[in-house]
């Protein structure tokens, strides 16, 4: 078995007949849309995966750059943000900043890695 | 050449590509490489572990005796609550997902992992979050202290009120979210990819439990994420949606889809751990994969239908579904363990720590799993919901189960990420006060549960209590499992500082174990012919060997 979204289908699968179950053993509204919800989320990976589904093993896989600064920055960034909102509005500015500015580096980071791919 | 194509060649813009590792820790703090932020998140899990143990071993003091010793009511309820989110969000969750991190690639073949920049987010936002739950004990409400599934309305404004409680509720969110991103990395590697040859029916039992592990963590933690976001907006604005006349018994759903499918998270990878070590130590191949392989299918679907058993006495779920589903996982954790102990049976076993380890769980998850088995019948919940029953029965289950079956793989693949073997006499030593300290602990909560015994409560009575001298007892053995862990951490360090070098000490069977160790930066120079599960297994003893 080589197909990825047979994997998530099987899964997907699975979920959908425990949903079916329900109507048996009849639940309340929250579990049919919790079940429902997470068998449609992995029936619709399974899709995705179908649609851009691999032909073949890559022959070589892309090569990345060994250390990522902006990746920590921007990660930080969105920590820092969010804690925002419990300590108080102003972290909202160097957490955005900071998210920015390594958003920012990753975008660079990832276009200088396309310039130098074979 | 054009001003375009000079402008493509100057050397502001090649990157500074680097196939060997960036030295010194700015290098390791940053590095894209997937072992090198799986190590990071280990080391970071085994600090919060520490931390998290210490919060434990405080209760177990105050709980040595009757009456308030030296915990307010105030600190016990921030310390129950910091435990439990310690080791459950920050603990045993990224490190099953950090064995991912390490193994997956390697096993499936691959030079990297997928996104590694989405990885490297995802440990960074782990860290942030955690640190921001713990900062909590440094504002002047205290940490958070409605428990680590923080029910509604006791976590709203009114009835916990402060900044600590904020800080809980938005670490859990950013450390989730991190947790949430290293899954989608792992789960990517494996479908993206794996080397040549390797078909979904070739992955080695690790892969395969990470696989249904992250397909838990990608469809439920987004809902926990969503009710964490709720409480938070509920808090800032005074309530408005968790305080309709169903949003508790909502919040509850919502809560409980995330926390039982994250059991079987802190399990999953752990019996692949127990597998992998039991299959290479017993020199046998591992016995049934392909029932194996379906029962984790259903395993992972089934846990995530049976949450509201969390909710039987809550009222707000119907229990006939979810008792039902929870009877019937024990048909596929009755697989894994025939499997298990099939491949044992008549094996030329090895009787070394991982293997140890490895029985430690088997009879130690039986425990906490057939005591599953019990408080999944309604009525017999009823009795023993809120009391020390049920904190047994958690404990077997992550402790008993999922830690010994870390520590089976921990010592079962050092020699793979060091190159040097950590030392036999300790490991012994380690696993004796371990067990020891593990069962003289949590066997006795059976009994002081089932006498009436209630959870999160820092003070009991006597005369209430006819097995109150259990409690020291406990305490004692909490204190033996600090020692077993003080073992754990001289013998890394022994072994550390005085290797003793090795490459292949178990004669291991997946593709992990066919290239260096520790492995290279790019991870192979060449791979075997794979036609099996267990690729270096064919190729050491051939195929007469695979046919028997």
């Amino acid at each position: 078995m080589r197909a990825e979204w047979v994997v998530a289908l099987a899964w997907g699968l699975l979920l959908s007949g425990l949903l079916a179950l329900q109507f048996l053993f009849p639940t309340e509204v929250p579990a049919w849309e919790l079940t429902g919800g997470a068998g449609g989320a992995t029936l619709l990976l399974a899709l995705g995966l179908f649609a851009f589904r691999r032909r073949r093993a890559e022959p070589r896989e892309p090569e990345v750059a060994d250390t990522s600064y902006s990746t920590v920055a921007a990660a930080l960034g969105a920590a820092i943000a969010i804690m925002g909102a419990a300590f108080g509005k102003w972290l909202y500015l160097p957490g955005l900043g900071l998210l920015v500015l390594g958003g920012a580096g990753v975008v660079r980071e990832l276009l200088s890695e396309r310039e130098t791919r074979p | 050449m054009t001003a375009l194509e000079e402008r493509r060649v100057s050397p502001r813009r090649v990157p500074r590509y680097r196939l060997e590792p960036s030295r010194g820790i700015s290098g390791y703090l940053a590095s894209t490489d997937h072992k090198r932020i799986a190590v990071l998140t280990f080391l970071t899990t085994f600090v919060f572990f520490l931390g998290g143990g210490v919060m434990a071993l405080l209760m177990r003091t105050e709980l040595a005796d009757p009456g308030y010793q030296f915990l307010s009511r105030h600190a016990y309820n921030e310390l129950f609550t910091m435990h439990g989110s310690v080791m459950i969000y920050l603990v045993v969750t990224p490190i099953a997902l950090a064995l991912g991190l390490y193994l997956v690639p390697l096993q499936v073949g691959a030079s990297g992992i997928f996104a590694p920049r989405l990885a490297l987010a995802g440990y960074w936002l782990l860290l942030g979050g955690g640190l921001m739950m713990l900062l909590g004990f440094a504002t002047q409400s205290g940490a958070g202290r409605a428990g680590w599934f923080s029910y509604y309305p006791l976590s709203n404004e009114q009835y916990t009120p402060g900044t600590g409680m904020d800080l809980w509720i938005l670490g859990v969110v950013v450390s989730q979210l991190g947790t949430t991103l290293l899954g989608w990395t792992i789960l990517l590697t494996i479908f993206r990819r794996r080397a040549p040859g390797m078909t979904f029916l070739r992955l080695p039992p690790m892969t395969w439990t990470q696989i249904v592990t992250c397909f838990m963590v990608i469809t439920a933690f987004p809902v926990l994420l969503i009710a964490m976001g709720i409480l938070e907006y509920d808090r800032r604005t005074g309530g408005s949606i968790y305080d309709s006349v169903n949003g508790p018994g909502i919040y509850q759903h919502l809560f409980w889809f995330f926390g039982h499918p994250v059991v079987y998270v802190m399990f999953f990878p752990f019996v692949a751990c127990v597998i992998e070590s039991v299959t290479a130590l017993s020199r046998k191949r591992f016995f049934g994969y392909v029932p194996f392989v379906v029962s984790m299918l259903v395993f992972s679907a089934l846990s995530m239908s049976v949450w509201a058993h969390h909710m039987y006495a809550s009222g707000f779920a119907v229990n006939e579904y979810f008792a039902l589903t929870s009877t019937l996982l024990a048909i596929p954790a009755g697989v894994e363990y025939f499997g298990i102990i099939a491949t044992m049976w008549g094996g030329a076993i090895l009787w070394r720590t991982p293997i140890l380890f490895s029985v430690g769980f088997l009879l130690q998850f039986l425990i906490g799993g057939l005591s599953g088995i019990w408080v999944a019948s309604p009525p017999l919940d009823y009795h023993a919901t809120d009391s020390y029953v049920v904190v047994a029965h958690m404990h077997y289950v992550l402790f008993g189960g999922s830690l010994f079956g870390l520590f089976a793989g921990v010592y079962y693949w050092w020699p793979k990420a060091t190159g040097t073997m950590l030392r036999e006499g300790l490991g012994r030593l380690h696993f004796a006060l371990l067990a020891l300290g593990t069962n003289i602990t949590f066997f006795p909560m059976f009994f002081l549960g089932w006498i009436g015994m209630v959870r999160r409560v820092p003070d009991y009575k006597r005369e209430d209590l006819s097995l109150w001298w259990l409690n020291p007892l406990e305490t004692a053995g909490a204190f033996l499992i600090a020692v077993s862990i003080v073992v754990f951490i001289v013998n890394a360090v022994v072994s550390l500082r005085r290797p003793v070098h090795v490459e292949d000490p178990w004669e291991g069977h997946s593709l992990e174990w066919w290239t260096s160790s520790p492995p290279p930066r790019h991870n192979f120079d060449s791979l075997p012919p794979i036609t099996s599960y267990a690729p270096v297994f064919d190729a050491r003893h051939g195929a007469r060997a695979r046919a028997g």
